[in-house]
């Protein structure tokens, strides 16, 4: 993955998708009820990982949200999205999925470039990483798209990487230490 | 009272286990007393098939139940969301401590106790150990040798099953051993570049309760690296797979969980003790126990506290205190992360299975004398892998491109675990405390820091592991020489220390009290110096040789 993409502004980025440049200046998102965010992190999730809303990310989030799952929060949540919408301009969910799809790159090329807030960074790592964790936890992620080995039976110390693909979703070690 | 058993053995986890199994095996009836709700194998492993997906939190666990119930056992190595029930809840089960630095308490109480959820690494102690006391003055000498030790690490080996490979080590003797788990491609790099610029260290496969080959009706690993779930192919070495069949099929054992242990009586005319007073851990019912003779297993710290509970006019500071160590010269390993880093070589190699052991860089200071700087010495174990999806939270990417990468495994990864010896301290210690648990019991208070010893062990332990690290094309994301707060390493020791002197000691070279004859203490609690290896093969070896000789003793009317 590509750690070094230069910093992108919004005006770049409203360019690139060709917005409208009647920009909105809200703080956060219009938050409409529990539902909605859920839509939202699905939608998101999609995004990020194709394939991965047919899981339903967004309940099972928000159904955990007040535990502190996955270190999240309403607020984090909430805030973040907003933080999105801000550096598009507008709600990323009034536009179509193709221009979803460029704007969250860009957002998150934006988060991991290194020249924006690291409370930022944090953030939207950790509702990317709560995305990814939701997925790759799933049936459909650890067992269909990953590999997914209950009862390995044995150990082979030193195999090709071809052989060890798809990743084993339960590789213990990788699981605990990544 | 009508006295039906010959032995009570307190508490089942792997010592207690081991000493109700070979009583019982040599003829006596045994009462066995846990504390905890009973386990039984395969059948109260309640999540040990679960896939993430079928877990409440799938597999990522609650953390506003953490931070309530289990603050401190949570953030130990093998707790999870599938083995958590294996775990007491720290609200229920409160103890006290240092304010700054707390001692980290990890426990089990059920019936097993920590040999469910324990590391299974396994590693005889050398001279090099037996005699470091007497070396450098810390503690007092060992009563024993690894002489008196050897026949009995073959006969605990023989029967739990040990893997590893015979390496000729005087640090580290050679035991029997099953087939060992070989070295992953990455961990074996690393073995060579070593070799070949150090003479006096050795990276080795590590050596763990984890059969290789089918034993006793006991399956082979299936290299899960689930054990602390429990594991129902009976593949690594716990109460339940091993030594509670054993002792079950003698016929001779009695055993009963939910029953906590207040105090151990003390008969003054007859200078024995006599019985056991309990506590239904469920009803809160008292209930007492008499045998011949003790088998004291609750755990190093918690046998200190039985001892410490039952007091008496003989013994106004505690059962077999005349010593006045009683409490004292507790240990827990100095530990801490030496080194984590990425490699970038091998990228075409990978790995199968997971392996529940790890590599061992066996101990290489000091083995002949000290240095200046500091005494004793430090071992690392250490794990070579290759990161999972997580990594694509940490860096840009979305979409098909990030789900098509995610699909292959990640770069290579080395961490390196220093296990520093510990040295025993009068100052650290186990008092009773003030406050009562639930059951109105004193609970424990726990007062141990490292000192300045563990803390330059652990200094020149990141910088060696820096190095060694070095010999790949590595890049270094962590490495810290700070002691983790004691208790980290879930290796408590001491607090009723062997020693050949009544008066500076609790226990003699057979672990039984000096002050009372028919009292055996073979848990952590009577160890006299921590080494820097894994201690639980050590405490099984004691139990066998102490459970052996108290039975002659007794048939010999000498108990």
């Amino acid at each position: 993955m590509d750690v070094s993409l230069p910093n992108i502004t919004r005006r770049n980025l409203l360019g690139l998708m060709a917005f409208s440049p009647c920009l909105s200046m809200a703080n956060s998102i219009a938050v409409g009820s529990v539902s909605s965010l859920e839509n939202q992190l699905n939608v998101l999730s999609e995004i990020i990982i194709p394939g991965s809303s047919i899981e339903n990310p967004g309940s099972a989030i928000m159904m955990r949200l007040s535990t502190g799952w996955l270190g999240l929060n309403t607020e984090l949540v909430v805030k973040t999205l907003g933080h999105l919408d801000n550096f598009i301009g507008k709600p990323l969910f009034s536009f179509s999925l193709p221009q979803q799809q460029t704007a969250v790159e860009q957002y998150d090329k934006h988060c991991f470039s290194g020249a924006v807030d690291p409370a930022l960074t944090n953030d939207w790592r950790m509702l990317k990483a709560a995305l990814l964790a939701c997925f790759y936890s799933s049936k459909v992620g650890a067992s269909e798209t990953l590999s997914y080995v209950p009862v390995p039976g044995k150990w082979l110390p030193d195999i090709p990487l071809s052989q060890a693909t798809p990743a084993v979703a339960n590789d213990w070690l990788a699981v605990w230490f990544t | 009272m009508t006295q039906i058993y010959d032995a009570i053995v307190i508490g089942s986890g792997i010592s207690g286990g081991w000493a109700a199994k070979e009583l019982t095996e040599r003829g006596l009836k045994v009462l066995l007393l846990e504390r905890g709700p009973a386990v039984e194998h395969g059948v109260d492993y309640k999540n040990e098939m679960k896939a993430p997906w079928e877990m409440p939190f799938k597999g990522f666990n609650n953390p506003k139940l953490l931070a309530e119930h289990y603050p401190v056992q949570s953030k130990g190595m093998n707790f999870d969301e599938w083995s958590m029930p294996h775990f007491v809840k720290d609200t229920e089960h409160p103890y006290q401590t240092t304010a700054n630095l707390p001692f980290q308490w990890r426990r089990g109480y059920q019936l097993g106790g920590r040999s469910l959820t324990w590391g299974r690494q396994c590693y005889r102690w050398s001279d090099i150990d037996f005699s470091a006391n007497q070396r450098d003055g810390h503690g007092v000498d060992w009563p024993v040798r690894y002489a008196d030790l050897k026949p009995w690490y073959d006969h605990v080996e023989s029967f739990i099953g040990v893997n590893g490979t015979k390496e000729g080590l005087p640090q580290l003797p050679d035991g029997i051993f099953q087939p060992h788990m070989p070295l992953s491609a990455i961990e074996q790099l690393l073995a060579d570049r070593i070799a070949n610029n150090y003479q006096d260290r050795k990276l080795i496969p590590g050596r763990s309760a984890n059969l290789t080959e089918a034993k006793d009706g006991r399956a082979p690993c299936q290299f899960r690296y689930i054990c602390h779930r429990g594991c129902s192919f009976g593949a690594y070495f716990s109460t339940q797979s091993s030594t509670l069949p054993a002792a079950r099929k003698t016929g001779r054992l009695t055993l009963v969980t939910d029953t906590i242990v207040e105090k151990i009586d003390y008969d003054h005319v007859a200078k024995r003790a006599s019985g056991v007073q309990c506590i239904d851990a469920k009803t809160g019912k008292r209930t007492s126990y008499t045998a011949k003779m003790f088998f004291l297993n609750a755990s190093a710290f918690n046998s200190v506290g039985i001892l410490l509970r039952s007091r008496s006019e003989t013994f106004p500071n505690g059962l077999a205190n005349s010593s006045g160590t009683l409490g004292h010269y507790i240990m827990d390993h100095a530990t801490t992360l030496a080194v984590a880093a990425s490699v970038d070589e091998l990228n075409d190699r990978s790995y199968f299975g997971n392996r529940p052991s790890n590599f061992i860089i066996p101990r290489f200071r000091n083995l002949e004398q000290d240095s200046e700087d500091f005494t004793r010495g430090y071992s690392f174990q250490g794990v070579g892998f290759r990161a999972n999806w997580q990594r694509g939270a940490r860096a840009a990417g979305v979409g098909q491109d990030l789900k098509d990468e995610l699909m292959q495994q990640g770069e290579w990864r080395l961490l390196m675990v220093t296990f520093a010896e510990s040295l025993p301290q009068k100052s650290n210690r186990i008092t009773l405390s003030t406050q009562l648990d639930q059951w109105g019991l004193e609970q424990l208070d726990i007062k141990l820091l490292h000192g300045e010893n563990e803390k330059k062990l652990l200094q020149d332990a990141a910088i060696q592991a820096r190095n060694m690290v070095g010999l790949t094309k590595s890049k270094i994301y962590a490495s810290f020489d700070e002691p983790e707060p004691a208790g980290s390493a879930v290796h408590e020791m001491g607090g009723a220390r062997m020693g050949h002197d009544p008066a500076s000691s609790v226990v003699n070279k057979w672990n039984q009290s000096h002050d009372v004859a028919n009292l055996f203490i073979t848990d952590g609690a009577a160890m006299s110096s921590s080494a820097n290896q894994n201690p639980s093969l050590t405490y099984m070896a004691f139990t066998a040789r102490a459970a052996a000789y108290a039975v002659q003793k007794l048939k010999a009317g000498m108990i």
